[in-house]
């Protein structure tokens, strides 16, 4: 092994920076969670093995729901070079899901190449209808984050 | 009769009600539930019994699962009679069963109410209401009748809307999408286990939902990301139609598991127990890649489940497989948006790496920026309109002044492409920067000499990941 070979580590290529929307102003316990995860010695960034696994850094977009505008995302297999898709995380409203569900089917119909999240409290059958229409892990817990751990990137 | 300060809460409610304690006691007994026993003094012994619960029906092999439904036959007691009376009907009624115990434990977190001592089991007399019995406004409010109705319209419109693009998916002359529709059309008629196998994008989240709709509808489904499940997470969020299988015998159900090849272990075992326990009830719709996409994730299928996915394969060919198909496709994804034959070209050379997804979303970005009605080859993705077919590298046969060359194809200075100047760029660099960093036997400032920079940029190009 020459004395190079210790430093591919700093030759690899820098980690790339991960996105996350937040939509909506409910769920707020769910975000402080989040950014204590992401902050922690428990961030997926953590357990990665290598760079390239996961992201060096987050960058989080709050968003209301109604002046929500993702922007393209690359949809073609090269464009984004293995990059972990951008999340797009939904706080579910307390009046009901029936607004988010449409919502939620128009962002994945015009916005293509997001993963799409759902936080706050929902019944069980709420659940199901968010599953259905593209909703990849719901948190219905502030805590539930480090289930998801591997969605994030752990 | 009574312990804690649950009895005071429970008592609020106009609920038959009552708590057993962990001894297997009946230590409360609510207002509502005495009159519907007709009781005002003590609790006769074989009344009593009737109510207990057996803890062992709280566990599914060795599963707790801190709920039970039961059907309970109360002995009928005459007032005023202190003899036991065998004549009588006894009462028959459903009640449930919920373990508080789980609940105390939870109580230290904060994430749940407080609860009864620990081992205490509440029980419940009522019926399953249909919905049409159920007082939707007195229960929910106006507000919350209207939300429920905007709710089953929007999935209705989604549900539409996903249908219309499996139907899209399907649609062509060619082989393989008649094939594929074929054995669509055919899972659609009939209800067993369905295995989906494609390269990621391919749209099979689409067609497992209307292979569901058609071959059960109304029946519960649960689609999950399978490879985010361990058992735990599995049993929750299946719940909607695990519950329904263990405490209704005619109910069937169905789960639809995405990325089925990356499920853990342990989640693939407590799927397998499910489909041991209601081998015709419960149906297993999974999609899985095919093996040329499969990759580090790919976790081996347990028997039972991949038995399960050989029960009705479908293989979904790749879309570059379906050239002649794509000009129908496409018009109608692009519905009153025409498309121009220049635009229909480019998309039938192109490969289509992101197969369905990626087509869905190139048709979307050109109506989107369509100015009129009619998508041209600029409108289409840059991915797209500058992707140029690789050349065929087979022999090559030409013929001049009687002489016929059978040979390699000569190089074309048109036939030059690379993927990325910059990429190309920096793997250049960092081989250069490697070979005087070995020969300057890893002396920074000796490499640096060697490759003509200074130390502080070799530096900071080794700390930028060599990246120029």
């Amino acid at each position: 092994m020459s004395r190079f070979d210790s430093l591919a580590p700093a030759l690899a290529a820098a980690a790339p920076e991960r996105e996350v929307w937040w939509v909506g102003e409910e769920a707020m316990a769910w975000r402080e969670s989040f950014i204590e995860l992401l902050r922690s010695a428990r961030s997926p960034k953590a357990h990665a093995s290598t760079p390239e696994d996961c992201p060096q850094s987050w960058r989080i977009h709050l968003h209301r729901r109604d002046t929500l505008s993702l922007p393209r995302q690359p949809i073609h297999g090269r464009e984004n070079g293995g990059r972990s898709p951008a999340l797009v995380i939904w706080a579910v409203p307390s009046e009901g899901i029936a607004e988010l569900v449409d919502r939620i089917g128009e962002a994945r119909r015009c916005r293509p190449g997001y993963e799409h999240l759902t936080a706050g409290l929902v019944s069980p059958v709420e659940r199901t209808v968010l599953f259905e229409v593209g909703v990849r892990a719901h948190l219905q817990g502030p805590r539930h984050w480090r289930l998801h751990a591997r969605l994030l990137g752990g | 009769m009574r312990s804690g300060t649950l009895p005071r809460l429970l008592e609020s409610t106009a609920a038959c009600l009552w708590l057993i304690d962990s001894a297997g006691e009946i230590v409360y007994l609510s207002p509502a539930m005495r009159l519907w026993l007709g009781i005002e003094t003590d609790l006769p012994a074989r009344v009593a019994d009737s109510l207990i619960l057996d803890r062992a029906a709280l566990r599914t092999g060795d599963a707790f699962r801190g709920h039970v439904t039961q059907r309970l036959h109360v002995p009928l007691e005459i007032a005023g009679d202190g003899d036991r009376n065998s004549a009588a009907e006894p009462r028959t009624a459903v009640a449930h069963f919920v373990v508080l115990e789980n609940l105390s434990a939870a109580q230290g977190t904060g994430d749940s109410p407080p609860a009864g001592p620990p081992g205490m089991i509440l029980g419940c007399l009522g019926n399953y209401l249909a919905d049409t019995e159920i007082p939707w406004q007195d229960w929910f409010g106006v507000q919350g009748v209207r939300q429920s109705a905007k709710l089953d319209e929007e999935l209705a419109r989604f549900r539409g809307r996903q249908k219309r693009h499996a139907n899209l998916l399907l649609a062509g002359t060619s082989r393989p999408s008649r094939r594929l529709r074929g054995r669509v059309e055919l899972a659609c008629n009939i209800r067993s286990h369905i295995g989906l196998i494609g390269p990621p994008g391919c749209g099979a989240a689409e067609i497992a939902a209307m292979i569901h709709h058609d071959s059960a509808p109304g029946e519960p489904l649960v689609i999950l990301d399978a490879s985010l499940m361990d058992a735990e997470l599995l049993e929750v969020y299946a719940a909607p139609v695990i519950a329904e299988l263990r405490e209704q015998a005619e109910t069937t159900g169905t789960l639809c598991l995405d990325h089925l090849d990356e499920m853990p272990v342990d989640a693939q075992t407590r799927l397998s127990e499910w489909l041991a326990a209601w081998p015709q009830r419960l149906r297993l719709i999974g999609i899985r890649r095919d093996t040329a996409h499969r990759g580090d994730t790919s976790v081996p299928l347990e028997e039972s489940l991949a038995d399960a996915m050989e029960v009705f394969p479908i293989e979904f060919p790749p879309l570059a497989a379906r050239q002649d198909d794509l000009e129908l496709i496409a018009s109608g994804l692009a519905r009153s948006t025409r498309i121009s034959r220049e635009a229909i070209d480019w998309l039938r050379s192109y490969p289509w790496p992101g197969e369905w997804d990626e087509l869905t979303g190139a048709i979307q970005f050109a109506v989107e920026i369509v100015a009129g009605d009619r998508i041209g080859r600029e409108h289409l993705p840059l991915a797209i309109r500058s992707y140029r077919r690789p050349q065929s590298s087979g022999s090559h046969v030409s013929s001049s002044d009687g002489v016929i060359t059978v040979g390699p194809r000569p190089v074309s200075p048109h036939d030059f492409q690379i993927d990325s100047l910059d990429d190309v760029l920096s793997q250049y660099e960092s081989k250069l920067i490697e070979r005087a960093m070995i020969a300057a036997d890893g002396n920074k400032a000796e490499a640096a000499r060697r490759l003509g920079i200074s130390r502080s940029r070799l530096l900071r190009k080794l700390s930028d990941g060599g990246v120029g």
